[in-house]
């Protein structure tokens, strides 16, 4: 271990601190190490595979006797199998085995619970199976919302426990928030709504399992967790973890649902372990909106008071949310700002819905809602602008730079209205803006306690592979480490190939919390750094040498070398800053809201591959929209079915509603670790929602607090409904 | 044909075997505009599986089908051509786009018999010698992708603007591309790629 000295921080702003790094480690790019490869545009590695429809993702995988498996899902929630028959169903052409979840006398708690699944020859003769099954079904009285399952009337969703669950670990109580409030000069008190978003990925949760003939396990799996799935998958067939591999080359989006094995791969295993042929089992639309994961809900109940010169003197939360069957319906507030009194409740209610599971940024789209429009109707109070307030109100140089820059790049002093409202015309228009936060440094080792690593491969021929375990879901991993990598050899991104996406290869990180690129990221780089040295000592590179010549002096066929992820050094700052700057019109005859314009500026520590460092703001963003002003998962009240379980009625923003989305990858050396990188999956789509609603206060004047913000709420809220002012 | 296919047969009667040729035309009208619906001279075929021939990017692929089975299907499970991703299966995210004869359809709608006769072009036969489409590339240049399921369908649907619009404006890009979703929120730098490849055309 040794101490050295490392300049961080961000243009204009940058100063010197001491980190201690490990002996092997190289020193941390800083703000002002020179880089060639680092912060520049890299295409992802993989764009011609996927462009061209040649890239393979589970749902792809067709192997030598493959059966397919469809599940039965319950129609309907808070029911119970009366009687269940099989025998039509199994006796029908292709049909090869069942397995049963859930039998005669069984509850099913909502829309989409699993009953069984059949495996046929084909697709086809699966989902024929699977309709001519017969289910008698006992119908109970469902609860589908916050409101109705909070009623002491209400029926339990599970038998003996009650519905309103404490979230204890959230509770907070710092100083005498009551005492703060009422003592300051103005107190405001709103309640803000938010609605469940399911995760709707394009490519549907599945995996395809084979036992192969010395009888271990090989699955693929469209998951963001490659361990997990192994562990899950081992414990389901009873074979030791290192009998059981799982690839995932490609994965079609998972922002938090694809971390178990899932009863579809469940059912693919047992499938495949009574038939003796491999087994694909993928969701289909309806079964992916009813158990492919949500976001909760929420119901945020704010009171806070504000001092005379515009601090916030404390705030009350209390917030109710439902997860459907699942708990962790949480609002990630307060956050950001200094609030010197804070009582904070946190309640999950559980309803006969699909269960919620971890959706991009779990708890801070919601919280964040409410939040950064409480900040807006704080300065409101005090007759402040916002950006103003939020200054006031919070002492890190890292939002003030990003605030200014934001606030200048959509022209907050000269375009904002200074009155909220008003103007000709039916078509409004108004600024608003949110901030953001995330707090990932990634780690070392994963939840099973092993520790990250990469492997680089250098062959005589100067081919240079990188492997890691860790999937893709989308973030661009392979163009991540190929950056990291040719800047520490000297040679260009296109060079370097990486194989990642599979349990043989060096253990990876699960895509949670936005841990993987910070994980592996410095890893990769250590590995880079030994081979370097490796290629220096034995092949004499440097020294006039080119790599590919270093490469032909290799004794035997490849260099090998293993770089392992330390523990993080210490930090410039613990977490990740960013805000969003939006200019919306409202139509106030039809109610309808167009994003016009939205700068998201973001921090994640060093910028390394800027192409897709955007790409994530961009995507985190239109996601945001999606959530502010369309999606909304519809639960019919009698049957508790969805009634809006596709892609023709669950509003997804489509092209036509993506406005002008100006993404600024805000480079912060953070000397963290060696790369200085920090998570950036989360972040962009938290404040999204927020802004846009403070946007749509500034061109109308009345405030809508419940999301999606659709038409009837604008009119109702115009009308002096809900939320007027 | 086995007894108790037979059997079945017997017990379902005709009018399964009546309705699934209807079904078959219908949707091949519904497809391309009427004409063929309601014609009374469709070939009875099915309910069991036929042999069928499809060009796809080029090549004939013969394959014993059932009539039921969607073009997006005979691609994918009996061809193993997996571009086409099956996403929503009702007609309503452009995941499964292929081109038939020019025209941009939604393979998961249309009845893989119905597509007998025609060009079919999936996203793995756009490139040409080696070469990707000016919108495939653009896609790559742009990063107008991220988790890319949605990204073939996508990319059919640029090569079907382009192929009618030599300079689309955005507005009309982002129209045409409004039967597409994508998860991962790429719809800016898509329509980008889109325009970028129409330059480049």
């Amino acid at each position: 271990m040794g101490k050295i000295k490392t300049k961080v921080g961000f243009r204009g702003n940058v100063k010197e601190i001491e980190v201690t790094i490990p002996d092997h480690e190289p020193a941390p790019w800083d703000a002002e190490t020179p880089l060639k490869v680092v912060g520049t545009d890299v295409p992802r590695l993989e764009a011609s595979l996927k462009v061209t429809g040649r890239a393979k993702y589970t749902a792809d995988i067709h192997l030598h006797g493959m059966l397919i498996a469809k599940i039965l899902h319950a129609p309907y929630g808070a029911a119970r199998i009366k009687k269940l028959d099989v025998s039509a169903a199994e006796a029908m052409p292709g049909v090869r085995g069942t397995t049963v979840f859930k039998g005669e006398g069984r509850p099913l708690l909502y829309h989409g619970d699993e009953i069984l699944a059949i495996a046929a020859d084909t697709e086809e003769q699966a989902e024929d199976a699977v309709a001519a099954v017969k289910v008698d079904y006992e119908f109970g009285t469902p609860v589908t919302t916050v409101e109705a399952a909070m009623k002491a009337s209400a029926p339990s969703v599970f038998e003996g426990k009650e519905n309103v669950q404490e979230n204890k670990k959230a509770r907070i109580r710092q100083n005498d928030p009551e005492k703060a409030i009422q003592e300051a000069a103005k107190i405001i008190e709103a309640t803000y709504e938010t609605q469940v978003q399911t995760h709707s990925c394009l490519e549907p949760h599945g995996v395809v399992a084979r036992f192969n003939e010395d009888g271990s396990l090989t699955l693929w799996a469209s998951t963001q967790a490659l361990f997990q799935v192994r562990s899950d998958a081992a414990a389901q067939a009873k074979l030791p973890q290192q009998k059981v591999r799982v690839i995932a080359e490609h994965v079609g989006g998972g922002f938090g649902s694809k971390f178990a094995l899932g009863p579809f791969g469940i059912a693919a295993i047992e499938l495949a372990k009574k038939t003796g042929h491999p087994v694909k089992c993928v969701l289909t639309r309806e079964g992916e909106h009813t158990t492919g994961g949500n976001r909760p809900s929420s119901i945020q109940k704010m009171r806070g008071g504000v001092t005379r010169d515009g601090k916030i003197a404390g705030v009350s939360v209390t917030t109710h949310g439902t997860g459907g069957v699942a708990g962790g319906a949480g609002c990630a507030n307060p956050a950001v700002y200094h609030f010197p009194a804070v009582h904070k409740e946190e309640y999950s209610v559980y309803t006969h819905a699909g269960p919620a599971m971890a959706f991009r940024a779990p708890g801070h789209p919601q919280g964040f809602f409410a939040l950064e429009c409480f900040i807006d109707e704080m300065a409101e109070a005090v007759g402040l602008d916002p950006l103003e307030f939020r200054k006031r109100n919070c002492d890190n140089e890292l939002y003030h730079a990003e605030w200014d820059l934001g606030a200048q790049k959509i022209g907050w002093k000269e375009r904002r209205n200074t009155v909220a409202g008003g103007g000709p015309g039916a078509v409004k228009r108004g600024l608003g803006m949110a901030s953001t936060l995330w707090y990932q440094k990634g780690g070392w080792k994963d939840w099973f306690g092993q520790r990250y690593a990469v492997e680089i491969v250098a062959t005589r021929d100067g081919a240079v592979e990188v492997r890691n375990a860790s999937q893709d879901i989308g973030t661009g991993l392979r163009t991540l480490l190929a950056c990291i990598v040719a800047e520490e050899l000297g040679l260009r991104p296109e060079e370097i190939s990486v194989k990642i996406g599979d349990t043989d290869l060096p253990r990876g990180a699960p895509s949670g919390g936005s841990q993987v690129s910070p994980s592996i990221g410095p890893a990769a780089r250590n590995a880079a750094f030994q081979l370097k040295k490796k290629v220096r000592e034995v092949a004499g590179l440097g020294d006039g040498v080119t790599w590919k010549e270093a490469c032909r002096r290799i004794e035997g066929e490849a260099l090998r070398v293993t770089g392992e992820r330390s523990p993080n050094y210490g930090e410039y700052k613990d977490k990740v800053a960013g805000c969003q700057f939006v200019e919306v019109e409202v139509n106030v005859e039809t109610g309808r809201i167009r994003v016009k314009k939205v700068v998201a500026v973001q921090d994640a520590g060093k910028v390394i591959d800027k192409l897709t460092f955007e790409s994530q703001i961009v995507g985190g963003v239109t996601q945001g929209i999606s959530y502010a002003l369309f999606e909304n998962r519809i639960l019919d009240r009698r049957r508790a079915t969805q009634v809006n379980a596709d892609f023709i009625s669950y509003k997804i923003a489509g092209a036509a509603d993506v406005p002008e989305i100006v993404p600024i990858a805000f480079d912060v050396a953070n000397a963290v670790n060696n790369c200085g990188m920090m998570g950036l999956g989360e972040p962009p789509t938290i404040p999204t929602a927020a802004a846009i609603a403070n946007a749509v206060h500034n061109a109308i004047g009345v405030r809508v607090r419940s999301l999606p913000m659709t038409p009837d709420k604008v009119l109702t809220a115009l009308a002096g409904g809900e939320g007027r002012k | 044909m086995s007894k108790r296919h037979k059997k079945r047969d017997r017990e379902a009667g005709l009018s399964r075997r009546e309705f699934l040729t209807a079904g078959a035309a219908a949707a091949g009208g519904l497809a391309f505009g009427g004409g063929r619906a309601g014609s009374p001279k469709v070939p009875s075929v099915g309910p069991r599986k036929a042999p069928v021939t499809l060009n796809v990017n080029g090549k004939e692929h013969t394959l014993e089908i059932e009539p039921r089975v969607t073009l997006l299907r005979a691609l994918r499970n009996h061809l193993d051509i997996t571009g086409p991703k099956q996403v929503c299966d009702r007609g309503a995210c452009g995941g499964c786009n292929v081109l038939v004869d020019g025209l941009l359809v939604n393979s998961c709608m249309m009845l893989a018999m119905d597509a007998v006769g025609r060009k079919i072009v999936t996203p793995e036969g756009l490139a040409r010698n080696g070469k990707l489409h000016p919108v495939q590339e653009a896609f790559c240049a742009r990063d107008a992708l991220q988790c890319g399921f949605c990204t073939p369908g996508m990319v059919m649907a640029g090569a079907w603007i382009l192929s009618r619009h030599p300079d689309p404006s955005p507005e009309l890009i982002k129209r045409e591309l409004s039967g597409n979703l994508c998860r991962c929120g790429a719809y800016g730098r898509i329509c980008e790629a889109v325009k970028m490849a129409a330059r480049k055309k």
